[in-house]
């Protein structure tokens, strides 16, 4: 069934934020020709700007719907967002603002810029921008496939509404590079913010209240049984040493002006953690809600179905929106993350390198432009979106072997074996 | 930022916290007819933001941005 009423705010939604897309090129202006202005926006980003940027890049559509959709399956198991989103920031404000400053001092762009000079070693710093790819790719996809859930549950045809949202999201990160995706995280986080605050008091006062969701949860799904313990914390801790070490997090922080915003940054991007705690526990409301789920999206249709079932049509148009867009600034950040790897590290390092930066920003424009027509293919093509959920867990996998302890030049062998054995850290 | 740096053995207690799963998995005690498990995590939440704050505040007072 179409939803009209839904769609008809979800477009002009879609509509506003396409022209931020666009008027960002003109933010605090630079030379979008330059890999450091289209790739890093200048490095200019304050505490705000960054908190809104990364809570963009970190929590991402994916999140909103996997997450619940995994307590809505497994039941306490899909909490691990919670420590996993709190633990990392004691790491983030102990180690990124050092990193901040090496790369600010000596113009990296990416990971693998450091890597090469602090190691000494191409070989590592090509393993490393080949990882980061690798890595980043799949997540772009899935991004795409939140898009794909949320017009699922509009009713409208998929393929042409993705192609529409490719379309959308290459124009605007071709032509203003990360300074698109900053100015479209405030609205889209606000967004965000509205849509949980509101649910969280909405959803329960409809089903009889918080102890009346809960007490429809079967009690083995509230707490975690004793055989998944050691997944919990080991899916959390994992999960935590990633996720800083992902290009796009990596790009959202280099883009910072000062180590002070990553520290106060550090501080106050919880409050995001505790978001993402209230959207896990969607889940339980959806079961509570007796939502069912539907095929092909399984379990992650629940929460736009949540939506529809709990809200005004308005308003489930206006949720759905968010979560969209909150589909395309990660998306954004990811492939301009990726294109900066491999126009510095691999194009500049291998195949060109005696490149002018204007060439570098162009080839890294076109880049972004082919990550993002591949992730599309991912979620377009039947059959192959299995294979980028896969994928992308295997990616955090090997983002892990690029943790300087597994990537000492003496270790490369373990990376690689790493690579070659990516076993889930999920139980 | 002198030799404030014992101050950052405070941000351990977040990892202290959670990584432990079998202090925190249970039921009770109820807070508003939410489980321990889930209003434990979300409570950590707010100290360990707490605490960074804190200790971003001991080890940049006095200091210009």
């Amino acid at each position: 069934m179409i939803h009209w009423d839904e769609i008809v705010v979800f477009t002009a939604l879609g509509v506003l934020v396409t022209g931020i897309g666009f008027v960002a090129a003109r933010w605090r202006q630079g030379d979008l020709d330059l890999i450091e202005e289209w790739g890093l926006a200048g490095r200019r980003f304050g505490t705000i700007v960054t908190w809104f940027l990364l809570g963009g890049d970190v929590y991402t559509a994916y999140t909103f719907i996997a997450v619940p959709a995994l307590v809505f399956g497994s039941g306490a198991l899909g909490l691990f967002a919670l420590p996993y989103t709190v633990i990392v920031y004691p790491l983030v404000y102990l180690i990124m603002p050092r990193l901040w400053q090496v790369a600010r001092n000596r113009g990296y762009v990416t990971a693998s810029d450091f890597v090469k000079e602090r190691f000494d070693s191409r070989s590592l710093a090509l393993l490393i921008a080949l990882t980061g790819i690798l890595a980043t790719m799949p997540y772009i996809a899935l991004q795409i496939l939140g898009i794909a859930v949320v017009i699922q549950a509009l009713g409208i045809n998929i393929e042409v509404a993705l192609i529409i949202a490719f379309l959308v999201l290459a124009v605007f990160t071709y032509v203003s590079g990360l300074r698109a995706p900053a100015l479209i995280a405030i609205v889209k986080d606000t967004m965000i913010w509205i849509t949980v605050i509101v649910a969280i008091i909405v959803i329960p006062a409809k089903l009889g209240g918080f102890g009346a969701v809960f007490a429809a949860v079967p009690a083995a799904k509230l707490t975690l049984p004793p055989a998944l313990f050691a997944g919990y914390s080991t899916l959390a801790l994992g999960s935590a040493l990633a996720l800083f070490l992902y290009p796009h997090t990596i790009t959202g922080t280099f883009a910072s002006k000062s180590q002070h915003v990553i520290k106060r940054n550090a501080a106050f991007l919880p409050a995001y953690s505790f978001l993402l705690g209230l959207i896990a526990l969607l889940g339980y409301m959806a079961i509570a809600a007796g939502v069912k789920p539907v095929a092909p999206y399984g379990a992650n249709s629940v929460v736009p179905q949540l939506f529809q079932f709990a809200f005004p049509s308005w308003f489930a148009g206006f949720a759905l929106a968010a979560i969209a867009i909150g589909a395309l600034v990660p998306a954004s950040i990811m492939s301009i993350a990726a294109a900066n790897l491999f126009c510095r590290n691999i194009y500049a390092e291998y195949i060109r390198p005696d490149v002018t930066p204007r060439e570098e920003a162009k080839v890294a424009k076109i880049a972004s432009l082919v990550v993002k027509f591949g992730a599309v293919g991912f979620i377009l093509i039947p059959g192959l979106t299995q294979y980028a959920i896969t994928l992308q867990l295997a990616g955090g996998v090997w983002i892990l072997q690029t943790l300087p302890p597994s990537s000492s030049p003496c270790m490369c062998p373990g990376s690689t074996d790493g690579l070659s054995r990516p076993v889930g850290w999920s139980a | 930022m002198g030799g404030r740096k014992w101050v950052l053995v405070v941000l351990a207690a977040p990892f202290l916290a959670y990584l432990w799963p079998p202090f925190y998995s249970s039921l009770e005690p109820e807070w508003q007819g939410i489980p321990f498990f889930m209003w434990y995590q979300f409570l950590w939440v707010i100290i360990s933001a707490a605490l960074t704050i804190g200790v971003y505040w001991v080890q940049n007072r006095g200091e210009s941005r």
